[in-house]
């Protein structure tokens, strides 16, 4: 096991280096984790919408009647009542200006046709395109539509008891608990970042470590020296496929640990899970990629160079750093032809996974395969380019 | 026999690099190929070692053929390249623990080894330096040593003095002689005839492909007509005198360059009486006078009509 050996003393030599890029990861990934910048984390808060609520449906006193004064005041704990004088001009310019989103006017005799059946029209003016005034809307749909539940099944009702009725039901509230087999994320506790930026890790480390160590062996004078011993190329070959296995698989653990390390528990999860099988692929395929880069660059420079590019190609233009989401579809359309991209999609996919169904994992392990063909058809060509130069060695 | 090739033929497209070539090698001998660059020593050495395919011929090591998974016959083989074969990432005794540990599995074994090999190339104090901290001379001392390292029955030395200082030449040299005189069957390539002339026991001359003489050096040097040359420093010297001198008896050749003379006598005797009995005659003032017996440059320059070093 002379060659296994050396490759792990070859490697000794770039310990600094990679040591030194385990700390920048696991920094990195820490300070991903607390900005939580993922798109999917969302978290939602309900808005106050700003209207304008005039009404002409009055008593003789002059007060809104009871129907409409129960609309107002259900519409004013979704929203904020600005008030507005009423003159067409006024009236535009509080929604040119935002002054408010949206402008109600009821009409005089709404209430007396509302308790009749008919279907009397509310004004709604509105800014063009406005989700706050679509709430409004919905607000004033909700309250007249179950008012109108009342007037069609029940006799002789008056507005004060639909008030009334409206007032209990719409403030029932149903508690819903969410049965989650897994944790839930939050913006503190990203694991997709730390997961997505392992990718980074996994291509650097594996890209340096394997890279520089198979140059040193395949500088031909080495090729040549070890030809003359009596260790046959399958032999030699072997050791070293199992050094860098044994190494990439380390490199992997470390990650792995590192995970631990900040997430705890949590990796105990169908996702922790997920996310460990995703990045060992990737970590398969990234040693697939630096053996062919190594195989075929001569100088160690020219290498690093070369690594350094790829990498950076290949974790920025897919997601490793920045949510697809946020990429341009041109650039997406480019990062197809990266594993890297299909690794971050996977890990996207597997931070909604809450429950464990075929159909749910069935995109994952697609996303998984094709990250794995990338390793394979880099493996191929290496065997391919290798086998050439063999044959010309030879000549 | 440790070693014969016989018909041996390798040609690069048009270009015949090694042209029917035979030769044998004898246990316990220092074996010198000796010829210029691009004469083919190298290709030879891989055809050999089986590292280069080859066109045609036969090759046997240790009455075995040569094959690139004959295994047994590489484990007896110990190489030092041209160009220097070592990890620049592992220290002078990790490079020799790990060329040794290509032949020899048991650990203690390969420690004593490395340990006799590291003391045999004089890299003791150097044990821990890694190559780039190594000077030219004992960077192709660490080389030999990680050929050497595993006892190796036969040695092949492909050019291992080149770009080096003459004292670690000649500190190699010993070396060489010390490891055939442990018993080591040696091939030395070189294209430095002194080397090969103090070391080798038979020498095989190749010029562009071909063998063009072999043998020990005396047999070499009694192929040519050439019996001795004599240089001399010469004062107030007319180049007209140069067509005069020609007749003294056995010259071969005279040639007037810098203030010196230099002459080539044919193989007979007196030719030193000769040649100063018509200094005197024509009274030549002369001062420095050296008399040398021929070279294996002139036999190659006798036989190729060229200087080896071209």
């Amino acid at each position: 096991m002379s060659i296994f050996k050396g490759y792990f003393k070859i490697m000794k030599s770039n310990l600094p280096v990679l040591i030194m890029f385990m700390v920048v990861f696991l920094s990195l990934s820490v300070f991903y984790s607390y900005i939580g910048t993922r798109s999917q984390n969302a978290s939602f808060e309900a808005v106050k919408t700003k209207l304008a609520f005039i009404s002409y449906d009055t008593e003789k006193n002059g007060e809104n009647t009871v129907l409409v004064d129960g609309l107002k005041n259900y519409i004013s704990q979704y929203s904020e009542i600005i008030p507005v004088e009423d003159d067409p001009e006024k009236l535009q310019e509080s929604l040119f200006f935002k002054k408010v989103d949206s402008i109600i006017r009821i009409p005089k005799g709404f209430t007396e046709a509302y308790l009749e059946g008919e279907n009397p029209s509310i004004e709604v003016m509105s800014i063009p395109d406005s989700a706050n005034a679509q709430y409004a809307k919905m607000y004033i749909d909700r309250y007249l539509n179950r008012g109108r539940l009342y007037i069609a099944h029940m006799e002789e009702v008056s507005s004060a008891d639909i008030v009334s009725y409206l007032k209990n039901d719409l403030s029932k509230n149903v508690t819903v608990e969410v049965e989650n087999s897994g944790f839930v994320f939050n913006d503190g506790d990203n694991m997709a970042s730390h997961y997505n930026l392992m990718a980074f890790y996994l291509l650097y480390v594996l890209m340096i470590g394997v890279g520089i160590t198979m140059l040193a062996f395949n500088k031909p004078e080495l090729v040549k020296r070890n030809k003359c011993s009596p260790i046959s190329d399958t032999n030699s070959n072997l050791q070293l496929l199992l050094g860098n296995l044994t190494f990439a698989v380390l490199c992997w653990v470390l990650g792995i640990l590192s995970s631990f390390a900040l997430y705890g528990g949590k990796m105990a999860t169908i996702n922790g899970l997920l996310y460990g099988i995703n990045s060992f692929v990737l970590t398969l395929t990234a040693l697939s990629i630096s053996f062919l880069v190594a195989s075929n660059i001569k100088s160690k420079e020219t290498f690093q160079g070369i690594a350094t590019i790829l990498v950076i190609l290949m974790s920025s233009l897919t997601g490793v750093f920045t949510p697809q989401e946020m990429l341009g579809t041109s650039i997406l359309k480019i990062a197809r032809f990266m594993p890297t991209y299909w690794f971050v999609k996977a890990n996207d996919q597997i931070q909604s996974v809450s429950v464990i169904t075929i159909d749910g994992l069935m995109p994952i392990f697609q996303q998984m395969l094709m990250v794995l063909s990338f390793g394979i058809a880099a493996l191929v060509v290496t065997m391919l380019i290798s086998k050439i130069k063999e044959s010309l060695l030879l000549e | 026999m440790v070693i014969k090739v016989e018909g041996l033929v390798k040609k690069y497209g048009d270009l015949v690099a090694v042209n029917d070539l035979n030769l044998q090698v004898n246990q316990g001998e220092v074996f010198g190929l000796l010829g210029p660059n691009g004469s083919g020593k190298t290709t030879t050495i891989n055809c050999i070692l089986s590292l280069l395919s080859y066109s045609k011929g036969e090759i046997q090591v240790f009455g075995k053929p040569m094959a690139p998974d004959a295994y047994d016959i590489k484990r007896n083989i110990g190489v030092i390249m041209q160009n220097i074969a070592v990890f620049d990432e592992l220290t002078v005794l990790e490079n020799i623990d790990y060329f040794c540990g290509l032949y020899i599995n048991d650990k203690r074994k390969r420690r004593n080894l490395v340990e006799e090999a590291i003391e045999f190339v004089g890299l003791r104090d150097y044990k821990k330096f890694v190559p780039k901290e190594l000077s030219g001379g004992l960077l192709r001392r660490l080389n030999i040593a990680c050929g050497i390292a595993h006892k190796p029955k036969l040695i092949i030395l492909d050019e291992p003095t080149v770009a080096v200082d003459p004292q670690s030449r000649n500190n190699i040299l010993e070396g060489i002689l010390k490891l055939n005189r442990d018993g080591a069957t040696i091939i030395y390539t070189s294209h430095y005839m002194e080397e090969v002339e103090q070391i080798c026991s038979r020498i095989c001359i190749l010029d562009k492909g071909s063998i063009i003489a072999s043998g020990s050096k005396e047999e070499l040097k009694s192929m040519i007509d050439m019996g001795e040359k004599v240089s001399m420093e010469v004062f107030d010297f007319k180049e007209q005198l140069l067509r005069d001198m020609k007749k003294i008896p056995n010259i071969q050749s005279i040639d007037y360059k810098g203030g010196r003379i230099t002459v080539k006598f044919s193989k007979a005797s007196n030719n030193l009486i000769y040649l100063l009995d018509y200094l005197k005659e024509k009274n030549i003032k002369f001062g420095k006078f050296y008399s040398e017996l021929p070279t294996l440059n002139d036999v190659f320059l006798e036989l190729t009509g060229k200087e080896l070093r071209d």
